[in-house]
């Protein structure tokens, strides 16, 4: 598995197999959308219908919410007495423009989706922001502690025997500092 | 699945107990690995999401530990291996504990599209509890610092004959 013995055709195979696996994934994966039940209206009539693709608000009036998706934007209407609304003690009105979002509606005929149960997740946008910096911080640390020598990565401190300098990251055991 | 700083600040908690030494920033990439596969491409382009959902899942990250080590110097590779693929499992592990409206983690992708998750806190919820989790790993974070410290002035002082 690690032997350098046709390293480069691994190398291309687990990339190939990779490949592979986002292509099925992407066939096995994608549920219908409410094009798709337009297209179709028979076969989704009563089906759940998760709105997944990146959602976000765009405006929620009494009787509607106005969903973002990368088909174009998607209107979902709230019934009577609607009490779907996550974590419990949330509201509708705490939705706001612009807020990510999770919702899962029902397919109803003629060719329109009836919310079920709806979670506002405002704080996705500061989550991806906030997560931008651990990468930052820890691809810092690995240009410190990774040097390419002679066509391979190696990681220090390097402790084979032909190794000609030591890296001031390492303490008295030349084990690696954090 | 909860935001990358808590995603480090267990691998770091979690590597100082197992004493992750050498190597420990490649055991903090592990940790972030799942989400760097898959994340930045479905955010900037949604339609990618039903490609990506696959690859948040124990065997294709497999493949992504073995195709890094093997990038790696041949005396190297097992332990780089290892590293990352034991933080990508942390990762999971942690991810497990959210609950979800829609979607969810398939994790035996691609054997079973079935979905797991113990349902307990739901994905922004680590954002809230932020500054909690950076107050429990400081401490760690400033006695490291310190002792390493201690350690590189000891290195320093001349030996007295």
């Amino acid at each position: 598995m690690f032997s350098d013995r046709c390293r480069v055709i691994k190398i291309g195979g687990i990339l190939f197999l990779l490949i592979l696996l986002a292509w099925y994934s992407n066939r096995r994966n994608r549920y219908p959308t409410f094009a798709d039940c337009l297209r179709e209206p028979g076969r989704y009539a009563g089906e759940e219908i998760s709105i997944y693709m990146e959602p976000r608000v765009i405006e929620v009036t009494g009787g509607h919410i106005l969903i973002s998706q990368p088909d174009g934007p998607v209107e979902v209407r709230i019934p009577e007495g609607f009490d779907g609304v996550f974590p419990e003690g949330a509201k509708l009105s705490d939705l706001e423009p612009g807020d990510s979002l999770e919702a899962v509606a029902v397919f109803r005929l003629p060719g329109y989706l009836e919310l079920k149960a709806v979670r506002g997740a405002p704080l996705r946008r500061w989550k991806i922001l906030l997560s931008i910096l651990p990468v930052i911080l820890v691809g810092l640390i690995l240009l410190r502690t990774i040097r390419w020598r002679k066509g391979f990565l190696v990681m220090l401190p390097d402790t084979s025997s032909d190794a000609s300098d030591r890296s001031d990251v390492s303490d008295e055991s030349g084990n690696f500092k954090l | 699945m909860p935001d990358l700083i808590t995603h480090i600040a267990g691998a770091y908690l979690a590597g100082r107990g197992m004493k992750i030494a050498r190597g420990a920033a490649l055991f903090y990439l592990g940790a972030m690995l799942p989400d760097l596969i898959t994340r930045p491409f479905h955010i900037l382009y949604p339609r990618l999401l039903p490609a990506t959902m696959g690859l948040h899942a124990p065997v294709p990250v497999f493949l992504a530990c073995w195709l890094i080590s093997l990038l790696f110097r041949i005396d190297q590779r097992r332990p780089v291996f290892w590293l990352l693929f034991s933080g990508s499992l942390l990762h999971f592990l942690m991810d497990t504990a959210q609950k979800h409206l829609t979607g969810g983690y398939i994790w035996l992708f691609p054997f079973s599209g079935r979905q797991y998750s113990w349902g307990f806190i739901w994905p922004e919820t680590s954002i809230r509890f932020l500054p909690i989790t950076i107050l429990i790993v400081l401490p760690f974070l400033a006695w490291n610092i310190w002792r390493n410290r201690k350690a590189r002035r000891k290195d320093r002082r001349p030996i007295s004959d």
